[in-house]
Protein backbone atom coordinates (compact mmCIF):
# COMPACT_ATOMS: atom_id res chain seq x y z
CA UNK A 1 0.00 0.00 0.00
CA UNK A 2 2.82 2.34 1.01
CA UNK A 3 4.74 1.42 -2.13
CA UNK A 4 1.71 2.32 -4.28
CA UNK A 5 1.39 5.66 -2.53
CA UNK A 6 5.05 6.42 -3.11
CA UNK A 7 4.71 5.43 -6.80
CA UNK A 8 1.71 7.69 -7.20
CA UNK A 9 3.56 10.57 -5.60
CA UNK A 10 6.60 9.99 -7.79
CA UNK A 11 4.48 9.94 -10.96
CA UNK A 12 2.85 13.19 -9.88
CA UNK A 13 6.27 14.60 -9.21
CA UNK A 14 7.56 13.66 -12.65
CA UNK A 15 4.49 14.97 -14.45
CA UNK A 16 4.49 18.30 -12.66
CA UNK A 17 8.24 18.85 -12.86
CA UNK A 18 8.05 19.33 -16.62
CA UNK A 19 5.50 22.02 -16.25
CA UNK A 20 5.98 25.28 -18.08
CA UNK A 21 5.27 27.05 -14.79
CA UNK A 22 7.76 28.08 -12.12
CA UNK A 23 9.54 25.18 -10.52
CA UNK A 24 10.48 24.28 -7.00
CA UNK A 25 13.91 22.91 -6.07
CA UNK A 26 14.85 21.25 -2.82
CA UNK A 27 18.15 21.81 -1.02
CA UNK A 28 18.97 19.81 2.09
CA UNK A 29 21.21 21.08 4.90
CA UNK A 30 23.08 18.04 6.24
CA UNK A 31 26.39 17.71 8.09
CA UNK A 32 26.71 21.50 7.88
CA UNK A 33 26.69 21.52 4.09
CA UNK A 34 24.14 22.17 1.39
CA UNK A 35 23.20 19.17 -0.74
CA UNK A 36 24.44 21.08 -3.81
CA UNK A 37 27.13 23.71 -4.24
CA UNK A 38 25.74 25.21 -7.44
CA UNK A 39 22.23 25.48 -8.81
CA UNK A 40 20.83 27.17 -11.89
CA UNK A 41 17.16 28.09 -11.85
CA UNK A 42 14.78 30.38 -13.68
CA UNK A 43 13.32 33.68 -12.56
CA UNK A 44 10.27 32.99 -10.40
CA UNK A 45 11.48 29.57 -9.25
CA UNK A 46 11.45 28.60 -5.62
CA UNK A 47 14.01 26.81 -3.47
CA UNK A 48 12.86 24.77 -0.50
CA UNK A 49 15.53 24.41 2.21
CA UNK A 50 15.15 21.49 4.62
CA UNK A 51 17.34 21.20 7.72
CA UNK A 52 18.49 17.62 8.40
CA UNK A 53 21.02 18.68 11.08
CA UNK A 54 20.09 18.53 14.78
CA UNK A 55 21.02 22.20 15.23
CA UNK A 56 20.00 25.62 13.93
CA UNK A 57 20.85 26.83 10.46
CA UNK A 58 20.15 30.03 8.56
CA UNK A 59 19.79 31.08 4.94
CA UNK A 60 20.74 34.48 3.62
CA UNK A 61 22.22 36.27 0.63
CA UNK A 62 23.40 39.84 0.27
CA UNK A 63 23.36 39.72 -3.54
CA UNK A 64 20.94 41.08 -6.21
CA UNK A 65 17.79 41.02 -4.05
CA UNK A 66 19.10 40.45 -0.51
CA UNK A 67 17.12 38.20 1.81
CA UNK A 68 17.53 36.62 5.23
CA UNK A 69 15.24 33.72 6.10
CA UNK A 70 16.37 33.68 9.73
CA UNK A 71 17.16 30.68 11.90
CA UNK A 72 15.62 27.29 11.24
CA UNK A 73 15.64 24.36 13.72
CA UNK A 74 16.14 20.64 13.09
CA UNK A 75 13.55 19.37 10.59
CA UNK A 76 12.55 22.96 9.81
CA UNK A 77 11.63 24.03 6.27
CA UNK A 78 12.27 27.42 4.65
CA UNK A 79 11.32 28.62 1.19
CA UNK A 80 12.43 31.48 -0.98
CA UNK A 81 11.24 32.58 -4.41
CA UNK A 82 13.80 34.25 -6.68
CA UNK A 83 12.09 37.01 -8.63
CA UNK A 84 15.21 38.76 -9.92
CA UNK A 85 17.80 37.34 -12.28
CA UNK A 86 21.44 37.28 -11.24
CA UNK A 87 23.98 35.34 -9.23
CA UNK A 88 23.32 34.78 -5.54
CA UNK A 89 25.97 33.63 -3.07
CA UNK A 90 23.93 31.98 -0.33
CA UNK A 91 25.36 31.19 3.10
CA UNK A 92 24.35 30.10 6.55
CA UNK A 93 24.98 33.07 8.85
CA UNK A 94 25.80 30.74 11.75
CA UNK A 95 28.09 28.42 9.76
CA UNK A 96 29.65 30.59 7.01
CA UNK A 97 31.47 27.68 5.39
CA UNK A 98 28.08 26.44 4.17
CA UNK A 99 27.87 27.96 0.71
CA UNK A 100 25.45 27.63 -2.21
CA UNK A 101 25.75 29.52 -5.50
CA UNK A 102 22.45 30.09 -7.24
CA UNK A 103 22.31 31.45 -10.78
CA UNK A 104 18.86 32.80 -11.60
CA UNK A 105 18.30 33.16 -15.36
CA UNK B 1 1.20 28.14 -8.56
CA UNK B 2 -0.68 24.88 -7.97
CA UNK B 3 2.06 22.99 -9.76
CA UNK B 4 4.72 24.52 -7.58
CA UNK B 5 2.69 23.86 -4.45
CA UNK B 6 2.29 20.18 -5.37
CA UNK B 7 5.94 19.79 -6.28
CA UNK B 8 7.11 21.58 -3.17
CA UNK B 9 4.84 19.50 -0.93
CA UNK B 10 5.96 16.21 -2.43
CA UNK B 11 9.66 17.07 -2.20
CA UNK B 12 9.23 18.22 1.37
CA UNK B 13 7.35 15.02 2.23
CA UNK B 14 10.13 12.81 0.86
CA UNK B 15 12.90 14.82 2.46
CA UNK B 16 11.25 14.92 5.85
CA UNK B 17 10.22 11.24 5.80
CA UNK B 18 13.91 10.35 5.44
CA UNK B 19 14.61 12.11 8.73
CA UNK B 20 12.88 9.36 10.68
CA UNK B 21 15.73 7.01 9.84
CA UNK B 22 18.56 9.28 10.95
CA UNK B 23 20.22 10.41 14.15
CA UNK B 24 20.48 7.11 15.99
CA UNK B 25 20.53 7.64 19.75
CA UNK B 26 23.80 7.47 21.65
CA UNK B 27 24.43 4.42 23.83
CA UNK B 28 26.46 5.40 26.90
CA UNK B 29 28.72 2.35 27.10
CA UNK B 30 32.50 2.50 26.77
CA UNK B 31 33.53 1.73 23.21
CA UNK B 32 29.99 1.68 21.79
CA UNK B 33 29.84 2.29 18.00
CA UNK B 34 27.37 5.15 18.44
CA UNK B 35 30.07 7.13 20.29
CA UNK B 36 32.84 6.82 17.73
CA UNK B 37 31.89 10.08 16.05
CA UNK B 38 33.36 11.82 19.13
CA UNK B 39 36.89 10.70 18.19
CA UNK B 40 39.05 13.04 16.14
CA UNK B 41 40.46 11.68 12.86
CA UNK B 42 43.78 9.85 13.33
CA UNK B 43 45.45 11.84 10.55
CA UNK B 44 45.82 15.56 11.16
CA UNK B 45 44.15 17.37 8.26
CA UNK B 46 46.13 19.89 6.19
CA UNK B 47 45.44 21.64 2.87
CA UNK B 48 46.80 20.28 -0.42
CA UNK B 49 49.10 23.28 -0.88
CA UNK B 50 50.56 22.94 2.60
CA UNK B 51 50.65 19.26 3.52
CA UNK B 52 52.02 18.58 6.97
CA UNK B 53 55.67 17.49 7.08
CA UNK B 54 58.15 17.30 9.99
CA UNK B 55 60.28 20.02 8.35
CA UNK B 56 57.34 22.43 8.12
CA UNK B 57 56.27 21.76 11.70
CA UNK B 58 59.79 22.34 13.06
CA UNK B 59 60.23 25.49 11.02
CA UNK B 60 56.86 26.85 12.16
CA UNK B 61 57.78 26.06 15.75
CA UNK B 62 60.91 28.21 15.51
CA UNK B 63 59.00 31.10 13.96
CA UNK B 64 56.27 30.83 16.60
CA UNK B 65 58.81 31.48 19.36
CA UNK B 66 61.09 33.90 17.51
CA UNK B 67 60.78 37.62 18.39
CA UNK B 68 62.55 38.53 15.14
CA UNK B 69 59.24 37.74 13.42
CA UNK B 70 57.67 40.78 15.11
CA UNK B 71 58.13 44.35 13.99
CA UNK B 72 59.52 45.39 17.35
CA UNK B 73 61.78 42.35 17.60
CA UNK B 74 60.40 41.82 21.10
CA UNK B 75 57.13 39.92 20.75
CA UNK B 76 56.25 36.41 19.63
CA UNK B 77 53.15 34.33 18.95
CA UNK B 78 53.91 32.61 22.25
CA UNK B 79 53.59 35.97 24.01
CA UNK B 80 49.86 35.15 24.16
CA UNK B 81 49.74 31.46 23.20
CA UNK B 82 51.81 29.82 25.91
CA UNK B 83 52.20 26.03 25.98
CA UNK B 84 52.13 25.87 29.77
CA UNK B 85 48.80 27.75 29.86
CA UNK B 86 46.82 25.58 27.46
CA UNK B 87 48.20 27.60 24.54
CA UNK B 88 46.36 30.61 25.90
CA UNK B 89 47.69 33.16 28.43
CA UNK B 90 45.74 32.60 31.62
CA UNK B 91 44.56 36.22 31.61
CA UNK B 92 41.04 37.60 31.32
CA UNK B 93 41.89 39.28 28.03
CA UNK B 94 45.05 39.42 25.96
CA UNK B 95 47.78 41.95 26.58
CA UNK B 96 49.83 43.71 23.93
CA UNK B 97 53.52 44.40 24.19
CA UNK B 98 53.76 47.39 26.49
CA UNK B 99 50.85 46.36 28.65
CA UNK B 100 47.80 47.54 26.72
CA UNK B 101 44.87 45.25 27.47
CA UNK B 102 42.91 43.85 24.57
CA UNK B 103 39.14 43.39 24.71
CA UNK B 104 39.07 39.71 23.80
CA UNK B 105 40.40 36.68 25.62
CA UNK B 106 43.27 34.85 23.97
CA UNK B 107 41.79 31.69 22.43
CA UNK B 108 43.68 28.42 22.68
CA UNK B 109 45.32 27.19 19.49
CA UNK B 110 44.81 23.53 20.44
CA UNK B 111 43.20 21.46 17.65
CA UNK B 112 43.09 24.31 15.13
CA UNK B 113 43.81 21.71 12.44
CA UNK B 114 40.23 20.50 12.80
CA UNK B 115 38.63 23.96 12.61
CA UNK B 116 36.73 25.45 9.70
CA UNK B 117 36.65 29.05 10.95
CA UNK B 118 39.46 31.09 12.51
CA UNK B 119 39.71 34.01 14.95
CA UNK B 120 36.89 34.92 17.34
CA UNK B 121 35.09 36.79 14.56
CA UNK B 122 35.96 34.42 11.71
CA UNK B 123 37.84 37.04 9.73
CA UNK B 124 40.61 34.66 8.66
CA UNK B 125 39.32 32.25 5.99
CA UNK B 126 42.03 29.63 6.63
CA UNK B 127 44.70 28.89 9.21
CA UNK B 128 47.39 29.63 6.62
CA UNK B 129 45.84 33.02 5.90
CA UNK B 130 45.64 33.71 9.62
CA UNK B 131 49.38 33.14 9.87
CA UNK B 132 49.86 35.53 6.95
CA UNK B 133 47.57 38.23 8.35
CA UNK B 134 48.92 37.90 11.86
CA UNK B 135 52.24 39.29 10.70
CA UNK B 136 50.62 42.67 10.14
CA UNK B 137 47.77 42.89 12.65
CA UNK B 138 48.24 45.58 15.28
CA UNK B 139 46.60 43.23 17.76
CA UNK B 140 49.04 40.44 17.04
CA UNK B 141 52.79 40.22 17.24
CA UNK B 142 53.41 43.39 15.27
CA UNK B 143 51.85 45.53 17.99
CA UNK B 144 53.03 49.15 18.27
CA UNK B 145 55.48 48.72 15.42
CA UNK B 146 55.60 50.61 12.15
CA UNK B 147 57.83 47.96 10.65
CA UNK B 148 56.03 46.29 7.75
CA UNK B 149 55.88 42.52 7.26
CA UNK B 150 58.01 42.98 4.14
CA UNK B 151 60.83 44.43 6.27
CA UNK B 152 60.50 41.50 8.67
CA UNK B 153 60.68 39.02 5.78
CA UNK B 154 63.86 40.75 4.54
CA UNK B 155 65.23 40.50 8.08
CA UNK B 156 64.54 36.74 8.19
CA UNK B 157 66.12 36.30 4.75
CA UNK B 158 69.37 37.56 6.25
CA UNK B 159 69.39 34.69 8.73
CA UNK B 160 71.06 31.79 6.94
CA UNK B 161 69.53 29.19 9.26
CA UNK B 162 66.04 30.24 8.23
CA UNK B 163 66.97 30.38 4.54
CA UNK B 164 68.19 26.78 4.83
CA UNK B 165 65.07 25.70 6.73
CA UNK B 166 62.74 27.26 4.16
CA UNK B 167 64.66 25.67 1.31
CA UNK B 168 64.04 22.28 2.93
CA UNK B 169 60.42 22.86 3.97
CA UNK B 170 59.22 24.96 1.02
CA UNK B 171 61.83 24.43 -1.74
CA UNK B 172 59.68 25.93 -4.48
CA UNK B 173 58.52 28.93 -2.46
CA UNK B 174 61.48 30.22 -0.52
CA UNK B 175 61.13 32.54 2.46
CA UNK B 176 58.13 34.80 1.82
CA UNK B 177 55.30 36.19 3.87
CA UNK B 178 53.07 33.47 2.45
CA UNK B 179 55.44 30.62 3.30
CA UNK B 180 55.96 32.06 6.80
CA UNK B 181 52.18 31.91 7.25
CA UNK B 182 52.15 28.34 6.01
CA UNK B 183 54.95 27.28 8.35
CA UNK B 184 53.21 28.86 11.34
CA UNK B 185 49.99 27.07 10.37
CA UNK B 186 51.86 23.76 10.10
CA UNK B 187 53.20 24.08 13.63
CA UNK B 188 49.78 25.04 14.94
CA UNK B 189 48.22 22.01 13.23
CA UNK B 190 50.63 19.79 15.15
CA UNK B 191 49.18 20.94 18.49
CA UNK B 192 46.58 18.26 19.04
CA UNK B 193 44.56 17.08 22.02
CA UNK B 194 43.01 13.70 21.24
CA UNK B 195 44.01 11.44 24.11
CA UNK B 196 41.80 12.54 26.97
CA UNK B 197 40.11 10.28 29.51
CA UNK B 198 36.95 10.80 27.49
CA UNK B 199 38.72 9.57 24.31
CA UNK B 200 39.95 6.48 26.16
CA UNK B 201 36.40 5.75 27.33
CA UNK B 202 35.02 6.17 23.82
CA UNK B 203 37.68 3.71 22.63
CA UNK B 204 36.52 1.13 25.17
CA UNK B 205 38.30 1.72 28.50
CA UNK B 206 35.44 1.37 31.01
CA UNK B 207 37.55 2.72 33.86
CA UNK B 208 38.55 5.93 32.07
CA UNK B 209 35.49 7.93 33.16
CA UNK B 210 33.73 8.17 36.50
CA UNK B 211 30.00 7.60 36.77
CA UNK B 212 29.59 11.32 37.36
CA UNK B 213 31.52 12.22 34.20
CA UNK B 214 29.43 9.78 32.16
CA UNK B 215 26.29 11.32 33.59
CA UNK B 216 27.70 14.74 32.71
CA UNK B 217 28.20 13.52 29.15
CA UNK B 218 24.56 12.41 29.01
CA UNK B 219 23.44 15.82 30.27
CA UNK B 220 25.73 17.47 27.72
CA UNK B 221 23.83 15.72 24.91
CA UNK B 222 20.31 15.75 26.37
CA UNK B 223 18.19 18.39 24.56
CA UNK B 224 16.03 18.74 27.67
CA UNK B 225 18.98 19.22 30.01
CA UNK B 226 22.38 20.71 29.13
CA UNK B 227 21.96 20.55 25.35
CA UNK B 228 25.54 21.81 25.09
CA UNK B 229 26.05 19.61 22.04
CA UNK B 230 23.80 21.84 19.94
CA UNK B 231 26.85 24.13 19.52
CA UNK B 232 29.72 22.02 20.85
CA UNK B 233 29.48 19.28 18.22
CA UNK B 234 31.71 16.20 18.01
CA UNK B 235 34.49 15.48 17.46
CA UNK B 236 36.21 18.78 18.32
CA UNK B 237 33.31 20.04 20.42
CA UNK B 238 32.57 23.01 18.20
CA UNK B 239 30.12 23.71 15.37
CA UNK B 240 32.65 26.18 13.89
CA UNK B 241 29.74 28.59 14.07
CA UNK B 242 28.99 32.05 15.45
CA UNK B 243 26.55 32.74 18.26
CA UNK B 244 25.56 35.60 20.52
CA UNK B 245 25.45 33.84 23.88
CA UNK B 246 24.27 36.85 25.89
CA UNK B 247 27.28 37.76 28.00
CA UNK B 248 26.77 40.84 30.19
CA UNK B 249 29.33 42.66 28.03
CA UNK B 250 26.81 42.70 25.16
CA UNK B 251 24.53 44.98 27.17
CA UNK B 252 27.19 47.68 27.33
CA UNK B 253 27.05 50.64 24.94
CA UNK B 254 30.33 49.88 23.22
CA UNK B 255 29.89 46.13 23.10
CA UNK B 256 32.06 43.84 21.03
CA UNK B 257 30.59 43.31 17.55
CA UNK B 258 32.19 39.96 16.78
CA UNK B 259 31.01 38.39 13.54
CA UNK B 260 28.65 41.31 13.04
CA UNK B 261 31.63 43.50 12.26
CA UNK B 262 32.14 41.57 9.03
CA UNK B 263 28.63 40.43 8.06
CA UNK B 264 25.84 43.02 8.34
CA UNK B 265 23.12 40.77 9.73
CA UNK B 266 21.41 41.77 13.01
CA UNK B 267 21.67 38.29 14.52
CA UNK B 268 25.47 38.33 14.12
CA UNK B 269 25.94 41.45 16.21
CA UNK B 270 27.86 40.24 19.27
CA UNK B 271 28.21 36.72 17.83
CA UNK B 272 31.51 34.92 18.38
CA UNK B 273 32.96 31.60 17.31
CA UNK B 274 32.14 28.50 19.33
CA UNK B 275 35.47 27.43 20.87
CA UNK B 276 36.59 23.84 21.24
CA UNK B 277 36.10 22.28 24.66
CA UNK B 278 39.12 20.00 24.40
CA UNK B 279 41.69 20.80 27.10
CA UNK B 280 39.14 23.25 28.49
CA UNK B 281 40.39 22.74 32.06
CA UNK B 282 43.70 24.38 31.07
CA UNK B 283 42.34 27.55 29.50
CA UNK B 284 40.62 29.52 32.28
CA UNK B 285 39.27 32.16 32.42
CA UNK B 286 36.43 31.47 30.03
CA UNK B 287 34.22 33.03 27.33
CA UNK B 288 35.36 35.40 24.58
CA UNK B 289 35.66 38.28 27.03
CA UNK B 290 37.26 36.16 29.75
CA UNK B 291 34.51 37.18 32.16
CA UNK B 292 33.99 33.82 33.86
CA UNK B 293 36.71 32.43 36.09
CA UNK B 294 35.76 28.78 36.57
CA UNK B 295 33.97 26.03 34.67
CA UNK B 296 31.34 26.09 37.43
CA UNK B 297 30.65 29.73 36.54
CA UNK B 298 30.23 28.78 32.90
CA UNK B 299 27.63 26.13 33.73
CA UNK B 300 25.77 28.59 35.98
CA UNK B 301 25.81 31.16 33.19
CA UNK B 302 24.26 28.80 30.65
CA UNK B 303 21.80 27.45 33.23
CA UNK B 304 20.51 31.00 33.67
CA UNK B 305 19.96 31.35 29.91
CA UNK B 306 22.43 34.20 29.51
CA UNK B 307 22.37 37.80 30.82
CA UNK B 308 21.99 40.14 27.84
CA UNK B 309 19.07 38.43 26.13
CA UNK B 310 18.06 40.90 23.43
CA UNK B 311 19.93 39.20 20.57
CA UNK B 312 20.46 35.64 21.76
CA UNK B 313 21.41 32.85 19.41
CA UNK B 314 18.42 30.52 18.83
CA UNK B 315 20.55 27.80 20.39
CA UNK B 316 20.31 29.76 23.68
CA UNK B 317 16.54 29.72 23.74
CA UNK B 318 15.85 28.62 27.30
CA UNK B 319 17.09 28.30 30.85
CA UNK B 320 18.49 24.90 31.74
CA UNK B 321 16.74 22.63 34.21
CA UNK B 322 19.76 21.30 36.10
CA UNK B 323 20.14 20.23 39.73
CA UNK B 324 23.29 21.13 41.67
CA UNK B 325 24.58 17.58 41.26
CA UNK B 326 23.93 17.67 37.52
CA UNK B 327 25.92 20.88 37.24
CA UNK B 328 28.80 19.20 39.05
CA UNK B 329 28.56 16.21 36.73
CA UNK B 330 28.76 18.48 33.69
CA UNK B 331 31.92 20.08 35.06
CA UNK B 332 33.41 16.65 35.71
CA UNK B 333 32.69 15.66 32.14
CA UNK B 334 34.30 18.85 30.81
CA UNK B 335 37.42 18.15 32.87
CA UNK B 336 37.61 14.68 31.31
CA UNK B 337 38.26 16.31 27.90
CA UNK B 338 41.88 17.17 28.76
CA UNK B 339 44.71 15.11 27.31
CA UNK B 340 47.63 14.22 29.60
CA UNK B 341 50.11 17.07 29.90
CA UNK B 342 53.48 16.55 28.28
CA UNK B 343 56.71 18.51 28.64
CA UNK B 344 56.99 20.94 25.78
CA UNK B 345 60.43 21.18 24.20
CA UNK B 346 61.23 24.72 23.10
CA UNK B 347 63.02 25.18 19.77
CA UNK B 348 66.61 26.30 19.24
CA UNK B 349 66.44 29.44 17.10
CA UNK B 350 68.80 30.13 14.18
CA UNK B 351 71.59 32.58 14.93
CA UNK B 352 71.71 36.01 13.34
Amino acid sequence: MLAKLHSLLLITLLLTSNSIYAESFSIIQKNKAFSQKNLTISKGDEIVFINHDPLFHNIYSLDVAPFDLGAVPYKGVQKHTFNKTGKYAIECAIHPFMKLNVNVK
Amino acid sequence: MLTRFLFSSIVTFYCLSALAFEEKPLVYQAGHPSLQKFLLPETIPSPADNLLTPERIELGKKLFFDPRLSGTGQSTCAWCHTPERGWSDGMKTGMRLGGTKMRLATPTITNLAYNKTFMWDGRAPTLDKQGYGGQKQASDINAKSKVTPEVVIARLNNIQGYVNDFNKAYPKEGLTRTSVGKALASFERSIVSNNSAFDQWVKGDKSALTINAINGFKLFNDPDKGNCVICHNPPNFTDHGFHNIGLAEYATENHLKGRGKHVPLPQLDGAFKTPTLRDIASTAPYMHDGSLDELEDVIEFYASGGEAKNNLSPAMSKKLNLSDQEKKDLVEFLKSLSSPKTVFVYPVLPKN
